[in-house]
């Protein structure tokens, strides 16, 4: 049969195109670039995103590059490799090799999978370029509940524990970041006990519950909740952050109130550990005039994502600084258990 | 911007390519197993970027409709389900095909891809508010309910024999253990396998179980057969079996809606839930299994009328329904526009065009979908010997593609060969899928749902929404009991 014929050849053709596609991919460079003069870089870059496509990080993240792919010349593809809090990206993208052509995407939480012993994977395996956003936790409740100041909610929550109660609180992954932060403010605010930690997959559950009063409050970031904060839907007590926030001049942070409660996230721009200096030099250099382009500090503001800079020595004291503190707070809840 | 503005801005020449274009790629890509349409809007998400809201979104809107409608295509005509969502399809599909009736399931599938999708457009346009408010209603317990009751769907998905259903249900709801502990983040049966942390990720092992393993099961066949079957029969259903199944449409578009529009639930849950509504109510429900259009009808109405109700939340509390819908939230964010409350305020520009996009783009779906029927049909009759490799290779690719690993390569495999064996010896596939579906859903929400009541069951019948689900989920039991004893009965008397 002609048409049979026909189609059957065409499949093998899309079949072979596919393979060859899957393998062409699969042809990272094994090279070793050349020590006097670097030409870098001369193809496409492969990056590792952690968090699923179209969540908060990967959008962060891809806007980012959209402005560091301008300024090295080269088209940048984001692979989101997903699960285990982060680590089985990480684990992938520590192991790519180090020649400039893999990055990644590291978070806060690649402190809590080391603190937990999750996978064999620590921001110590990769070299940094820089953080560009920097986003703190921040405590919100429903427009509706009666508290409309932060020592109210802390009265209530007081007063829950005297009566044998607990707050819910939603934190979107348990022993995550928010759910931290939730223990550094119970400790700073002298309200030990006096909350149950609901956890959620994702920052987008823990919205649906707090929407449906489900919850008392959850700790989260703006990001997805904004346009119910504008809308009065939701209400923000108060800030985890060293300032406030631009978005909201009038939502005073933990400290203006007098409680030592600081808890943020961050993304940091990395390549695994290994990568030949004068090329972490170019992407460094790169990596701080994308930041400094006008057109991404525009979209960063429209999209909220928190952009700060920090340069890789600024960084790397600063995970040091945080690991503790994560280790610490992990072994609380291992006590707890 | 009324409605009708929006029509003609999405029919502008520019758009309307762009939007055509989107239903193509998206069928196309939907119907490659295990590239779903979450990876072709993930895909073509950074092109958005530089293109204007409209536009782009109008675009996105065709991939998703084409790309949900697309997993059907080769659920029914090569058993390999193109998206986790047409897994239910293949149950009736696939047998059609078998029996040379592939190109009138294709073409059922079609009608009812359009039916639901309008129909949960429709919705969407006119009801969001309420519907949105009634989603919110749902919390752990009614999740919990809700998957309780979504197991109970073994009984109706278990052929011939009862037990052997149930025993492939408790397997899969045993592999749903594996991984990650999600309430207390421990590592759970993973035997030091790292990447298993994850657990055994739905797509690789969906295509692995009905797949991979039809591969194995076409290779024992002898060569004469030359092809899984020569006919491809007429594609359009006709009047009489359109109207046999007006009622399931309607039905299904319903349950596919409001499934949708919960934030846990998406459409393989939706098409499962369908199906499962649509034998209890049939008048042979006896035959399903074999190949029955209404069968493919329900799913398929079901899991595209789940687009409409997942795009609910997303769209007016900026939650999205489902995988596919989360990647269009950050689409939206990337244009500078935040789903929520205010959109509707704001940006109508924006929110019109979005709906009268759905409404033609499933207008598009429609006839692409009917005039490439007959050609997509013609899978079914290529010869096995290279069939047989085609659907090997991209099942294995379709596995490796989301998450670019080489393990996922190994599930599919190792699926695969499970499921040969277990059919082999007749115990049916759907229910492990179906489990596997449920089970991390059931166990994470009465986890939740006990720790906010501090252990005490009560949670669960004292909440109303939670209680009805719970009182379906023992009428359903009860009515299989029933039905089985009734049977029993007549073996006697006989």
């Amino acid at each position: 049969m002609f048409t049979n014929k026909r189609l059957q050849r065409g499949i093998i053709i899309v079949a072979l195109l596919g393979i060859l596609s899957f393998a062409l991919a699969g042809c990272g460079g094994k090279e070793e670039p050349k020590k006097e003069e670097i030409k870098y870089p001369t193809k496409p870059i492969s990056a590792i995103c952690p968090w699923s496509a179209g969540g908060s990080s990967d959008v962060a993240f891809r806007g980012y590059l959209n402005y560091l792919k301008k300024e090295l010349g080269q088209e940048i593809n984001v692979t989101n490799i997903t699960g285990g809090n982060g680590s089985i990206g990480w684990s992938a993208a520590a192991k790519a090799d180090p020649d400039g052509y893999n990055m990644a995407l590291l978070t806060f939480d690649i402190l809590t999978v080391e603190a937990q012993k999750l996978a064999p994977v620590t921001y110590r395996d990769f070299d940094i370029i820089n953080m560009f956003t920097n986003h703190p936790s921040v405590l919100i409740v429903h427009g509706d509940s009666p508290w409309k100041t932060l020592d109210e909610f802390l009265e209530a929550a007081k007063k829950a524990k005297q009566e044998g109660k607990q707050l819910q609180v939603g934190v979107a992954g348990e022993n995550g970041l928010w759910h931290q932060a939730g223990v550094v403010m119970e400790e700073a605010t002298g309200t030990e006990g006096a909350y149950k930690y609901i956890p959620f997959k994702g920052s987008s559950d823990q919205l649906a519950a707090m929407l449906g009063k489900h919850l008392d409050a959850m700790i989260t970031s703006t990001t997805a909740s904004k346009s119910h904060l504008e809308a009065g839907t939701l209400r923000m007590l108060a800030v985890m952050g060293n300032e406030r926030l631009e978005d909201f001049p009038d939502v005073p942070t933990f400290k203006d109130l007098g409680y030592n409660v600081v808890y943020e996230s961050w993304r940091v721009l990395a390549v695994p550990k290994g990568t030949p200096e004068p090329i972490l030099q170019i992407l460094r250099e790169a990596g701080k005039k994308a930041f400094e382009n006008p057109e991404f500090q525009k979209w960063a503001k429209e999209s909220d994502i928190g952009a700060l800079y920090r340069d890789h020595e600024q960084t790397v004291k600063f995970m040091e600084e945080q690991y503790p503190v994560v280790e610490g707070i992990m072994k609380k809840f291992g006590l707890l258990k | 911007m009324d409605l009708l503005d929006a029509f003609l801005i999405v029919i502008q020449p520019g758009n309307f390519i762009l939007l055509a274009v989107g239903v193509i790629a998206g069928i196309i890509v939907g119907a490659i197993p295990g590239l779903t349409a979450t990876l072709a809007i993930s895909l073509l998400l950074p092109f958005t970027f530089g293109i204007e809201a409209v536009p782009a979104l109008v675009m996105l809107m065709g991939i998703y409709c084409g790309g949900i409608y697309g997993g059907s295509i080769t659920a029914v005509l090569i058993r390999a389900p193109g998206t986790p969502g047409a897994a239910a399809t293949a149950i009736e599909g696939y047998p059609l095909t078998l029996k040379g009736q592939g190109g009138k399931a294709v073409g059922m599938a079609t009608v009812a891809s359009f039916i639901g999708g309008m129909f949960s457009a429709g919705v969407m346009i006119w009801l969001s508010p309420i519907i949105s408010k009634f989603a919110l209603e749902f919390d752990a317990p009614e999740y919990f309910s809700l998957a309780l009751f979504g197991l109970t769907i073994i009984f109706s998905v278990s052929g011939k024999s009862l037990l052997k259903g149930m025993i492939s249900g408790v397997i899969g709801l045993l592999l749903a253990t594996v991984g990650l502990d999600h309430i207390i983040p421990y590592p759970r049966f993973t035997f030091g396998i790292f990447e298993l942390i994850i657990g055994f990720p739905l797509l690789p092992a969906v295509i692995g179980l009905f797949a991979v393993s039809e591969v194995f099961r076409m290779l024992e066949k002898d060569e004469e057969t030359g092809k899984i079957t020569a006919k491809i029969g007429p594609i359009i259903p006709n009047l009489r079996e359109l109207k046999d199944c007006a009622y399931t449409f309607l039905k299904s578009s319903i349950i596919g809606t409001f499934v949708g529009a919960l934030p846990g639930a998406g459409a393989n849950i939706a098409s499962f839930v369908s199906y499962s509504e649509a034998k209890r109510t049939s008048k042979h429900p006896e035959k399903f299994g074999t190949g029955v259009l209404e069968g493919v009808a329900a799913c398929e109405a079901a899991n595209n009328a789940v687009t409409g109700g997942a795009l609910i939340p997303m769209l007016t509390l900026g939650i999205p329904g489902d995988a596919v819908t989360a990647v269009l939230l950050g689409a939206l964010t990337i244009q500078g526009l935040a789903p929520g409350p205010l959109l509707f305020r704001d940006h109508m520009d924006v929110v019109s065009p979005i709906f009268a996009a759905i409404l033609v783009a499933n207008t598009v779906m429609l006839i692409a979908g009917l005039s490439g029927a007959r050609i997509f049909a013609r899978i079914a009759t290529i010869k096995r010997s290279i069939l047989l490799p085609a659907i090997a290779i991209f099942s294995l690719i379709g596995a490796f593609a989301t998450e670019s690993s080489i393990f996922h390569m190994g599930i599919a495999l190792g699926f695969g060969i499970m499921g040969y064996f277990l059919e082999r010896y007749e115990f049916p596939l759907a229910p492990i899928a179906l489990a596997i579906i449920l089970g991390p859903l059931a166990e994470t929400s009465f986890r939740t749902s006990l720790l906010k009541s501090d252990g005490n069951l009560s949670i669960f019948f004292t909440r109303p929404i939670s209680l009805v689900l719970i009182l379906l989920a023992v009428a359903s039991v009860a009515y299989t009991l029933y039905r089985q004893l009734s049977a029993l009965k007549e073996q006697i008397s006989e």
